[in-house]
């Protein structure tokens, strides 16, 4: 008896403490409405790229749990892991008490976002687009966090970087450019992706980028005959052996990319992640459309 | 009393009719074999006398009552079937088997009693299966299985007995037992029996009427000594055979004919 | 053995303390940790406390364990009572209930609604499944009749052409979905409770329970048509209405489990087997006893599904395959379907 009044009262004082502690209400970026702390202390990442941009923002210590493959920064291995991008775990993300919840619309079931609002936890859903949403998501998620001068800061590094890109291309001939993310089958990056938008930024032309599927299957004729000037190649499976697949592509002799041996390999967490690191893969992609530019790159 | 009255049946499955215009009065207590070569229609008929098909034309009667009018469940307290062996691939005890005589009976939703129980044993003694009751179905021999289907019939406590082809399976010890078994069922319990034969002799021997169809039509019915005559015999089957008297009982009893014996014993 | 309402009674108060046990033993396993002891207080207290839960441990027990334990022991009696009917219907120990195209059916109702863009966590979803399998059943059955009665073989021919028609489709729609839906459509034909709720249980709840409660009431008429159709009709069983209601049901039970969790196999298939050879094939035992050991076979299947690998998920379709099929193997061995 005693231990249930015990109890009650506990839970009451609870009540009584959520009652009173600030929330607000925002939008997030698919149109939902949340209800969030003034500062949330305890939050869980479902995606990589937005543990990075957790970590990014100084927010290390008030990171209860991440998803599977976060990796980036090194730290971010420590942290308890929530279950996969696609698969995360109800009950790894009940248990750790989260009193703020990041997920990413491009690969979170929405299900599992709706399941976790019906149980009554806060969680705020990103959904960037293109290299001006990232900027857009992390300052989103600095406003909400409580962190808007840092995030601030984060941004506006990475604008000035993309406008320095943008400002030493302009002018210069926009190579044809196949970025090629799979083998068997090939694929590649059309509208929609960041990859593409990298393409654009960097002053080059994806010849893909009319598709409007975000990861259009191409086959090799495609290319043929769009002959590109530059090929890159990226694999998100950490397995494939990128240079390996460099080599496949000199047996077409044709495409101008082979014949002035302009195929490049390029690391996919730099330009497939909408995280800080975008900006690194932009001036990656800038460099290698545009070699004269490299070396001012690297010096400033 | 169970009579049977076929009443100018026909009946087809498809375009070719199977049984042509048949005609016969069985009384209560009869014992009648149905012989006739393959194709001549004798398990259809069969079939028909339960109600399984009903004829095109004509009417078949059971005591007196329009078989296809009358509901399933009354069918199965008035006939019980014997089909011919088959297997069987579900474990049912050779007691459930015959339990299942009971069916009729029972409402959808019930279970036997005591009553049901105490039928079923009887009929497993007068089949002598008793030894088996608690074996699984598909463990027992053609013959044992026989006998068990036999005891479900009679657990049916049916006025009237159809049997198809029941010996066909059976070694030559098993078949005459089990046509001296149905003959005490008939004798003692009054039941009136029909069974497909492909066994002339047999069918000669225990039944007091004999049909012989050839082609859906009756060729010939009255007693065996009417019916297996040898110019019947070889004109329905074409065959050649030679018929005599069985020397013990005086039922006829047909012999098959090798080809060069024919010219000595043909008239 | 023979049957009788007293062995019935007995035998199925014993697999229902077993399933409970089942039930409490899973509460208590999952990616959190939680005691078997700290389940039942939280069970006792909400049971006599309806109300807000007071901490995650509860929010873990009682909104995502428990609607999916009682959701999978739902769908398991329900595709282990299915499996009954057909493989009665069919006269055939190896049939399960997908056999006549009910799955195919309702797989391309799921594929086609997560292919518009319906969360597999709405009412869409179950819907559009159900009507998918509904859809395919009149076909098969339209197709399967021969004159006014059912004819068995023509059943199972119409059931595997509608079949391999449907999956041509679906085969086309996976080849042209994206990414996201991908990996949804997978986990669905997979088999997949990890978004089940208590509405999903109240949808189907009525379906199943009731398609049970009809089946359970022709038991003796299944006892009869397995010997043969000849048989039970010289027995007195109205065996074309048997067979029309048999499929109808079965088929109904099968489309509501499916519906709610996608493509589970082996269940409707080696349960009755099971439940065969421990309590003979009489089905006023087979039915019921197959319904509980369905429910607590499938709900240890989904326990293991989400615990082996926590806090990664198994499709629980894997682990019934993964159990079924040896035991199948060893079944087909001793030959003593």
């Amino acid at each position: 008896m005693s231990r249930i009044c015990a109890k009650t009262f506990f839970f009451s004082l609870l009540l009584v403490g959520i009652a009173l502690s600030p929330n607000r209400a925002v939008v997030d970026e698919v149109g939902r409405r949340v209800v969030l702390p003034e500062h949330p202390h305890r939050i869980i990442s479902l995606s990589p790229s937005i543990t990075e941009i957790l970590f990014s923002l100084g927010l290390e210590e008030r990171i209860v749990g991440v998803s599977n493959h976060s990796d980036f920064p090194p730290q971010a291995l420590a942290k308890p892991r929530v279950g996969s991008y696609i698969n995360p775990s109800l009950e790894q993300v009940i248990s750790l008490n989260p009193d703020l919840i990041l997920a990413s619309a491009a690969g979170n079931p929405r299900e599992f976002v709706e399941r976790m609002e019906n149980l009554g936890f806060s969680v705020y859903t990103v959904f960037p687009k293109d290299f001006d949403g990232i900027l857009r998501s992390i300052s989103h998620i600095a406003a909400i966090t409580g962190g808007k001068h840092r995030g601030a800061m984060v941004v506006q590094e990475m604008r000035m970087r993309k406008e320095r890109i943008l400002h030493l291309t302009r002018g210069r001939k926009r190579p044809k450019v196949f970025l090629q993310i799979g083998t068997s089958p090939i694929v590649t990056v059309g509208k929609g992706s960041f990859a593409d938008d990298l393409i654009s930024l960097a002053g080059g032309e994806n010849i893909a980028g009319g598709e409007r599927v975000k990861y259009p299957r191409y086959s090799i004729e495609e290319v043929l005959v769009k002959a590109p000037d530059i090929v890159i190649i990226t694999s998100m499976d950490p397995r494939a052996d990128s240079h390996m697949l460099a080599k496949h592509w000199n047996q077409w002799k044709t495409i101008p990319a082979v014949k002035h041996g302009r195929i490049y390999v390029i690391d996919s967490d730099l330009i497939d992640l909408p995280s800080p690191r975008i900006v690194d893969g932009l001036e990656a992609i800038a460099g290698i459309l545009h070699p004269e530019i490299r070396e001012i790159l690297r010096n400033q | 009393m169970a009579s049977i009255d076929v009443s100018e049946i026909s009946f087809r499955y498809t375009d070719q009719w199977v049984i042509q215009d048949l005609s016969f009065h069985v009384e209560q207590g009869d014992f009648w074999g149905i012989i006739g070569p393959n194709g001549s229609g004798k398990t259809t008929l069969l079939k028909m006398l339960y109600g399984l098909f009903n004829p095109q034309r004509g009417t078949v009667f059971i005591d007196g009552e329009e078989l296809r009018r009358m509901q399933r469940s009354d069918i199965a307290k008035k006939i019980a079937v014997v089909p011919q062996d088959h297997q069987i691939d579900f474990p049912f005890t050779s007691l459930e088997v015959v339990l299942m005589g009971r069916s009729p009976y029972l409402g959808r939703l019930q279970f036997e009693t005591r009553h049901d129980f105490e039928v079923a044993q009887r009929a497993m003694e007068l089949t002598e299966t008793l030894p088996f009751a608690q074996r699984p179905i598909n463990e027992l021999s053609g013959g044992e299985r026989q006998r068990v289907l036999i005891a479900r019939a009679v657990a049916q406590e049916p006025e009237i007995m159809l049997f198809d082809e029941p010996t066909s399976n059976l070694d030559i010890n098993h078949q005459v037992e089990f046509y001296e078994l149905i003959s005490r069922l008939n004798r003692d319990k009054n039941l009136t029996i029909l069974t497909v034969s492909h066994d002339i002799n047999l069918a000669s021997e225990y039944c007091q009427k004999i049909i012989l169809l050839k082609e859906g039509r009756i060729f010939k019915m009255g007693s065996p000594r009417e019916v297996v005559v040898q110019g019947h015999i070889n004109q329905v089957y074409g065959s050649r055979v030679l018929v005599d008297e069985n020397p013990v009982t005086g039922s006829p009893r047909i012999t098959l004919l090798r080809r060069d014996n024919v010219g000595s014993a043909v008239e | 053995m023979i049957v009788n309402p007293k062995r019935i009674i007995a035998i199925c108060s014993l697999l229902f303390c077993l399933l409970l046990g089942i039930i409490l033993l899973s509460l208590s396993l999952g990616a959190a940790r939680v005691g078997t002891a700290h389940v039942l207080r939280i069970l006792t207290y909400h049971a006599i406390h309806s109300g807000i839960p007071a901490g995650p441990e509860d929010l873990i027990i009682l909104s995502v364990r428990l609607p999916r334990i009682l959701l999978a022991g739902l769908v398991g009696a329900a595709l282990a009572v299915a499996g009954c009917s057909f493989q009665a219907l069919l006269r055939n120990p190896l049939a399960d209930p997908y056999i006549l195209g009910v799955s195919s059916g309702s797989a391309l109702g799921a594929v086609s609604a997560i292919l518009v863009g319906l969360s597999t966590a709405s009412f869409g979803m179950p819907l559009a499944s159900f009507f998918g399998a509904i859809v395919t059943v009149m076909l098969v059955f339209h197709v399967g009749k021969v004159g006014r009665g059912l004819h068995t073989n023509t059943l199972l021919l119409a059931g595997v052409i509608i079949s391999a028609f449907f999956s041509a489709i679906i085969m086309f729609l996976i080849s042209v979905a994206q990414n996201e839906d991908l990996s949804k459509i997978v986990f669905w034909l997979m088999g997949d409770f990890s978004f089940s709720t208590y509405h999903f249980i109240l949808i189907i709840l009525p379906y199943v329970l009731g398609g049970i409660a009809v089946l359970y009431s022709y038991a003796r008429g299944f006892n009869l048509i397995v010997m043969g159709e000849e048989t039970a009709v010289q027995l007195g069983i109205d065996v074309e209405r048997l067979k029309k209601i048999a499929y109808v049901f079965a088929s109904l039970i099968t489309a509501a489990a499916v519906s709610v969790c996608g493509l589970i196999g082996f269940v409707g298939l080696i349960i009755p087997h099971a439940v065969r050879m421990l309590f003979g094939p009489d089905h006023r035992l087979l039915i019921p006893a197959s319904a509980l050991v369905g429910a607590s076979f499938l709900i240890c299947s989904d326990t293991i599904a989400r615990t082996i690998a926590a806090p990664m998920e198994l499709p629980v379709g894997a682990v019934t395959a993964t159990f079924g099929a040896p035991f199948f193997i060893y079944l087909l061995k001793r030959r003593k379907v």
